[in-house]
């Protein structure tokens, strides 16, 4: 019954067709066993404390988190309200609550946020108590109880600064050891999103210790791989980690798992810049560059009313920014067969599916009653097919059918076959001049050109520098020098491009891909 | 665990030197797994024989578990050693925090400066919880540049705009003229902030604020304004190469919006944009009249 939509229902009430979390059936890793233990050891936390609980989630992980355990469970183990941990937040005087429980990722800057709530909190109840007249022993007061689960482990800082902070006597402090993140039968994630910042312009390699220790946890699970490839620094860093790891971790205690993967390979994303400086071109690779997927999840707009740049009667059009949340994965079935398809191919195929469904209704009479039922099975698939016809129109918009998004690809393929080093520099001065991108979008050009030539030419190069500082202002110095700290840009020193060799002796970039 | 209590008890044998007893037990557990040497060098350590116990907890894996003893024996350079090897930065915090406690400020610079990595980390930390101690940090060997990107995010952040002018044409009077880019841009900071308050002087009746203005932005409103004078002086101070001016007084004029204007401008010198950039801005405005005007001479 269902096929692909089983996993994605669980306890606290069916989604339909496409669930939040993705389908994890045909995974050749027990993932669908971690993502339950990892639910499992939350419910675990969370009922520590009986009764009512507030939760406040790091925004950070409240997304990763969705992905693991759901709402309805939440609710089931006592939580009342739902918050995220953000300045000004109050996390007391909520009716018949004792217990407010924060997760959050070990940060200073959450360990500042939690103590001013804890104290706010704990201040209230004492006005509110004295307002009662309660002497000492006078009135029934019932405490507030704050725990704080740090997630994937806390540290030392952390602790160190909730104590400076004078509230470390009143938290229960502890671990939920969240590590790797199902999102697909075949990837996970642990969502640290700044690591590449942190170790190549900071210099602060902290989060390989943690990558390396996401590795030790799930070999403890699919048994430890015997064989480690890899390139670039950091892999060397998490290898050796690793060893180390797991030579701390006593494996011989309990009998080992049985080895489920033979080889690891470690790639540092340093090894290829290239590729996420070009623009995506799949189905799934342009909605994240139109619209942006977070955590599986896509927010699309609601459709704005026709109108040509701003409305010239001045009418707030707020709705026009805010829109739907929609998640994308493989439990969409219709989903999992386009994401990887270029986006030229995706018009025709859904108007197959489309007519497809159309020839098979017409046709509906003469068929057999268990025909009618997978048909009628298949109809389910209509809101889906919607959805996709939606979101596929809505990206055709912004790219084939705008002039400048087909320059920019233009661009960005002269680059990749090894020409048009200059005009890519001209187009980026022009992207700029006109402010019709974002700052982000000009360097991401402007990254793609220095890394396919080793460097931007030294005629753009200062132009391109003071140009950046004349518009986005002399502040943006920091960002500029930290893009140039960590490689992405450069000046052509002279010197021989490896780029165009590499590209030939390991077929770099496809010509022809068959999309059929 | 027998053999951790056989151990100890080795160890308890003062009568026998260090060696010897280092030996032993190295011989003999050295293939078994999970031996707690952390535990017999603290016994060790007890019995007052801390260098034999400084010995054994080389042989400790656990790092979790050899650092903080280190620290209790009082051998912090070793301990924030080990810690770093072991790439888990939260006992290299657990080490600098110690350090930090129980030295004063300047021998636990010393200390820190000799280790980069430690180093690289604790600025990190510091920036977010004890910026006061960063410029200390920062004069350490090898923090040249990150001193100086500190130098300019401070001067930033200054909110008192005489006082950000004096900041900025320090930092430029300390630079060697090699540093030529980092020298210019503290340069120009300091200009474009004088310009801007006197514009704000002179300009006062204008609805804009000059100060904090990008030097694009400026130029743009200056356009607007029609103050011709300013306009020309902005672009020699900063040397705005004539594409990027094109493109500012093609905005601004738009943006009045200016048709008339723009129009005689095209016609005024040879745009180094060419002269689909006009057009484009009146049919973004729905003046398809005017962008009409421009297609002829589209090459």
């Amino acid at each position: 019954r269902g096929g692909g939509s089983e996993a994605g229902r669980r306890r606290g009430g069916a989604r339909g067709m496409a669930g939040i979390q993705p389908s994890l059936e045909g995974s050749l890793l027990p993932l669908a066993e971690l993502r339950t233990q990892a639910q499992r050891t939350l419910i675990g936390l969370l009922d520590r404390r009986p009764g009512k609980k507030v939760l406040v989630l790091d925004p950070k992980i409240s997304g990763p988190l969705a992905l693991v355990a759901n709402i309805g469970v939440l609710k089931e183990h006592g939580v009342e309200k739902l918050f995220h941990l953000e300045p000004g937040l109050k996390v007391g005087g909520f009716e018949s609550v004792q217990d407010v429980v924060y997760l959050v990722r070990p940060t200073i800057a959450n360990m500042k946020l939690v103590s001013e709530q804890v104290i706010e909190a704990e201040g209230e109840a004492e006005r509110k108590d004295r307002k009662k007249g309660g002497g000492p022993g006078g009135g029934a007061r019932k405490n507030l109880h704050f725990s704080v689960y740090f997630t994937p482990r806390k540290t030392v800082i952390c602790e160190r600064i909730l104590e400076e902070e004078g509230v470390l006597g009143s938290l229960q402090v502890d671990e939920y050891p969240l590590w790797l993140i199902p999102f697909e039968e075949d990837v996970l994630s642990l969502e640290l999103d700044s690591v590449f910042h942190e170790v190549s312009v900071e210099r602060d390699f902290s989060s390989l210790y943690d990558v390396a220790s996401a590795i030790v946890q799930l070999q403890k699970v699919c048994g430890v791989i015997p064989q480690v490839e890899g390139k670039g620094d950091s892999s060397r860093v998490v290898s050796n980690l690793i060893r180390r790891l797991g030579l701390e971790n006593d494996l011989s205690g309990n009998s080992p798992p049985e080895q489920q993967i033979d080889t690891l390979v470690l790639l540092d994303r340093g090894v290829d810049m290239v590729s996420p400086m070009c623009t995506q071109l799949t189905y799934e690779g342009l909605i994240d560059e139109m619209l942006g997927i977070n955590n599986g999840l896509v927010e699309v707009p609601y459709s704005a009313p026709p109108s040509s740049g701003d409305s010239a009667g001045g009418q707030p059009s707020g709705a026009a920014r805010k829109g739907r949340k929609v998640p994308l994965n493989s439990s969409d079935v219709l989903f999992r067969e386009l994401r990887d398809v270029n986006f030229g191919s995706i018009g025709p195929k859904l108007r197959n599916k489309t007519l497809h469904m159309r020839e098979e209704y017409k046709e509906i009479n003469s068929r057999t009653f268990s025909e009618v039922h997978q048909f009628v099975k298949k109809l389910n698939i209509m809101p889906v097919l919607d959805r996709h016809t939606e979101l596929a129109s809505m990206i055709q918009e912004k790219s084939a059918m705008d002039e400048g998004f087909l320059k920019r690809l233009r661009c960005e393929q002269d680059l990749l076959d090894g020409r048009g080093v200059d005009a890519a520099c001209e187009y980026a001065e022009e992207l700029m001049f006109a402010e019709r991108e974002s700052m982000e979008s000009v360097l991401r050009l402007i990254a793609l050109v220095s890394l396919v030539n080793s460097g931007v030419p030294k005629k753009y190069f200062d132009s391109l520098r003071w140009g950046l500082l004349h518009l986005y202002g002399f502040e943006s110095l920091a960002s500029l020098q930290s893009i140039q700290a960590s490689g992405l840009i450069k000046k052509y020193e002279g010197g021989r491009n490896a780029f165009p060799q590499m590209k030939k002796a390991f077929k770099l970039v496809v010509d022809e891909m068959d999309d059929a | 665990q027998v053999l951790v209590h056989w151990a100890s008890s080795k160890v308890k044998k003062l009568e026998e030197d260090d060696k010897s007893v280092l030996d032993a037990i190295v011989e003999k557990l050295k293939s078994i797994p999970g031996i707690s040497y952390a535990e017999i060098a603290s016994t060790a350590y007890k019995y007052g024989r801390s260098k034999l116990a400084t010995r054994l907890l080389d042989f400790e894996p656990r790092a979790a578990d050899q650092v903080p003893l280190l620290i209790s024996m009082e051998q912090d350079e070793l301990a924030l050693k080990k810690a770093i090897e072991s790439g888990d930065t939260d006992l290299m915090y657990l080490v600098l925090l110690h350090i930090k406690r129980t030295k004063n400020v300047q021998q636990f610079i010393n200390t820190i400066s000799r280790q980069p990595e430690a180093l690289d980390m604790f600025i990190s930390y510091c920036k977010e919880q004890e910026p006061d101690l960063l410029p200390e940090l920062y004069a350490a060997p090898g923090q040249e540049n990150r001193a100086l990107s500190y130098k300019f995010y401070t001067s930033f952040q200054q909110s008192n705009v005489v006082e950000q002018i004096a900041s900025f044409e320090k930092i430029a009077a300390s630079l060697p003229k090699e540093q030529v880019f980092e020298k210019s841009v503290a340069q120009e900071q300091a200009a474009l902030l004088s310009l801007q308050r006197s514009l704000d002087n002179t300009l006062a009746d204008s609805n804009v604020k000059f100060v904090g203005l990008t030097v694009s932005q400026t130029l743009h409103h200056l356009i607007v304004l029609g103050a011709n004078k300013q306009v020309q002086k902005v672009r020699e101070t900063f040397q705005v190469p004539d594409n990027r001016y094109w493109w500012i007084k093609i905005k601004a004029l738009a943006s009045i919006p200016a048709w008339d204007q723009l129009f005689q401008f095209s016609k005024h010198k040879k745009s180094p944009v060419g002269l689909a950039p006009f057009a484009e801005v009146c049919l973004e405005a729905d003046e398809i009249n005017e962008a009409v005007k421009y297609i002829p001479n589209i090459s």
